[in-house]
């Protein structure tokens, strides 16, 4: 019988959690939030740990569960009841996290403006480094649909940003 | 400025100052338990099959002594009579079985009841049985697990006979509810391919709730758990889990209610005002002007509340709600970081199973709709599919039924076609990176609903194309929006498509 957990587990959270929920913050723009995800996606993939055909395919499988987790996040009850309380930490963000280089501050917020699928496509591109066709295959759309989502992520917030920097 | 350059700092610099909880939190493992419980049988349990085989008869098998028990449990009689034929065709390759369930005279239904019916869609692999079943009555698809403990070794291997924990486990919504649970054992006869689970104790809590239910098994009518283990019933039918609802009075139903109603009469400001200030809900529509990332703040955006209603109004949307549950809101798991996630707030979770018609387009389905309240205080709304085509709909068309309808039009009005369709988003791919739970799926054929929290790698699957929001925009009281999926079509063209849907109604 197969009795590996938490040791299993543990030893995958140990690699792969900070990355995971970092994913998960940058997709959501909150830290509980992110921290919740991090632990659903954990949830879910510690009882697939064993099935996965490929082991060095568990980051990846992670990876899909935190973007999965991230876009349909709404739907569940726990995030639901954090929801308020995002909204009071985000402001709180805003305020005590005030190193502003080169408008990171407008950034970031602009970056929560766009559709999730806009931004998904920025954060995987740009932190996750992941090629177009990962990315699109992350996404579940094709490599030309990935380039529209990014351009028109990255023109929506050059836009943006542009402007509130003007104003 | 260098905008890539730029967004790239800036999410490592975001991302930086981001860590975990350092190990693997207490919740996370005692979920991973549960799962690893349900799932791969990690903790011993099995499940709780009642079922039937009547076209053999029995034989002295069923009626020999039980084996003794494992010494924690001995102090436990056994008793013969509470050998439970199960169905070997459920149990064999590439066949299913069928539950027959019918219910009489039975009290009226509360919200919280549940008796589940038993199909076996999937086949057994690796010890794990698992199917789908369905709330009598509510027509409403729910999910149930069925789990041969892998320590009932006899079972995966061969003949035989094992002592097993032994879990019966149903549910609801997200949550899973425990039915029954205890030693049972497990007998595997090869030779008659069946298989039987014997349970020591066995009396989910929730039974009494269904005294006085006539119970219809396969044409034979039994009353009560003992009746149903005891009769013969018509092979091929496999039975039945009683999922425990403990019975409640969910206190917010009024403001449902309320809600409901105000939905059906397209009364924006009653609709509204039930919310609190700050609430918000999440329509099926995507709003284009809304810069909320989470839904419709109604104080905020009226004017997308009241394109919302006008929508609901184009397509006579109505909603019937058929039950809810509550679940109070639990202390966080994760309190520990930050501690700022305390909340002094009683949120309360409700869940409701909803019945949606919408009537222009004589579409039903059944939904899921979640609130969330402070008391009795509502602060958000959304809605999920449950049942895209329920069997027991007053509605002509299921969304199956919607989708042949938009290939019949297709097919003799292509123009019609072209200004009334829209293109579905075409949802997640299937997962790639791991083994199909269930061989069924790996071929293309239905996959089970999964009673534990990762339905939603199923829901994608099937529900993305109506759950995402279409690639049209259409545009109404001056709101552009993106419709949803479930109903991708410009309300403008109402009156047309209507006449068009029943025309293909018309023309059979």
């Amino acid at each position: 019988m197969r009795q590996s957990w938490p040791g299993e587990l543990g030893e995958f959270y140990a690699l792969h959690a900070d990355s995971a929920k970092r994913l998960a913050y940058l997709l959501t723009g909150d830290k509980e939030l992110a921290e919740d995800i991090t632990q659903d996606a954990f949830v879910k993939i510690a009882g697939r740990l064993g099935g996965l055909r490929n082991r060095d395919a568990s980051a990846a499988y992670l990876r899909q569960t935190v973007v999965n987790l991230s876009r349909s996040h709404f739907r569940r009850k726990r995030v639901e009841r954090t929801y308020l309380q995002r909204e009071a930490s985000m402001h709180r963000t805003e305020m005590v996290e005030g190193r502003d280089v080169l408008g990171a501050d407008a950034l970031w917020n602009e970056l929560h403006r766009l559709a999730y699928r806009q931004r998904c496509a920025v954060v995987l591109r740009y932190y996750e480094d992941l090629s177009e066709q990962q990315s699109a295959e992350l996404l579940g759309c094709s490599v030309g649909a990935l380039k529209a989502l990014t351009n028109r992520a990255m023109e929506q917030l050059r836009a943006n940003v542009g402007s509130e920097a003007r104003a | 400025m260098n905008l890539d350059q730029d967004v790239r700092a800036m999410l490592r610099e975001r991302a930086d100052g981001v860590a975990a909880a350092p190990v693997v939190p207490d919740g996370t493992v005692r979920r991973v338990r549960v799962r690893k419980a349900l799932w791969t049988g990690g903790v011993a349990l099995g499940v709780a099959a009642i079922a039937v085989a009547g076209a053999f008869a029995r034989s002295a098998m069923w009626t020999d002594t039980a084996p003794v028990p494992p010494a924690e449990r001995s102090s436990r009689t056994e008793s013969a009579k509470t050998i439970v034929e199960g169905n070997g065709e459920v149990h064999s390759r590439a066949v299913r079985g069928n539950c027959e369930l019918s219910l009489s005279n039975c009290p009226d239904e509360l919200p919280g009841d549940h008796l589940l019916s038993v199909t076996v869609s999937a086949s057994e692999e690796g010890g794990e049985v698992s199917g789908s079943g369905s709330i009598e009555g509510g027509g409403l698809d729910d999910s149930f697990t069925i789990r041969c403990s892998k320590e009932v070794d006899d079972y995966r291997s061969g003949e035989g006979r094992r002592w097993g924990h032994v879990l019966m486990v149903g549910g609801t919504f997200d949550e899973g509810v425990r039915a029954g649970e205890g030693m049972a054992l497990v007998i595997r006869d090869l030779a008659r391919d069946r298989l039987a689970i014997w349970f020591q104790e066995s009396v989910p809590q929730t039974i009494p709730g269904k005294d006085g239910c006539d119970w219809m098994l396969g044409g034979v009518e039994v009353r009560g758990l003992d009746d149903l283990i005891y009769e013969p019933v018509t092979r091929g039918n496999f039975t039945l889990g009683t999922v425990p609802p403990a019975k409640q009075e969910v206190a917010q139903m009024p403001i449902i209610r309320q809600m409901t109603n105000a939905l059906n009469a397209k009364d924006t400001d009653t609709f509204m005002d039930l919310f609190v200030r700050n609430g918000w809900f999440q329509p099926r529509e995507l709003f284009l002007g809304n810069r909320d990332t989470e839904g419709l703040r109604i104080k905020n955006d009226p004017a997308s509340v009241e394109a919302w209603m006008a929508i609901n109004e184009a397509w006579e949307l109505e909603a019937e709600v058929i039950g809810c549950t509550s679940e109070p809101a639990s202390p966080p798991e994760w309190n520990e970081f930050p501690p700022s996630r305390a909340s002094a707030r009683r949120d309360v979770f409700v869940g409701c199973e909803v019945t949606t018609r919408w009537h222009t387009l004589s579409l039903e389905v059944t939904e899921e709709w979640l609130y969330e309240f402070d008391g009795t205080t509502l602060l958000t709304w959304g809605t999920g599919l449950l049942d895209i085509n329920p069997p027991d709909r007053t509605l002509p068309l299921g969304v199956d039924g919607l989708l042949d309808w938009e290939s019949w039009l297709k097919a003799n009005r292509p123009e019609d076609a072209g200004r009334y369709l829209s293109s579905r988003w075409t949802g997640p791919k299937r997962d790639d990176y791991m083994e199909p739970p269930y061989p069924a799926c790996a071929h293309g054929g239905p996959c089970p609903d999964e009673w534990i929290d990762n339905r939603n790698v199923w829901d994608n699957t099937k529900f993305a194309p109506f759950a995402n929001t279409a690639e049209a925009q259409w545009s109404i009281n001056g709101q552009d929006y993106a419709p949803s999926g479930l109903v991708p079509y410009n309300p403008a063209l109402a009156d047309e498509i209507e006449a068009s849907i029943q025309a293909y109604l018309a023309a059979g």
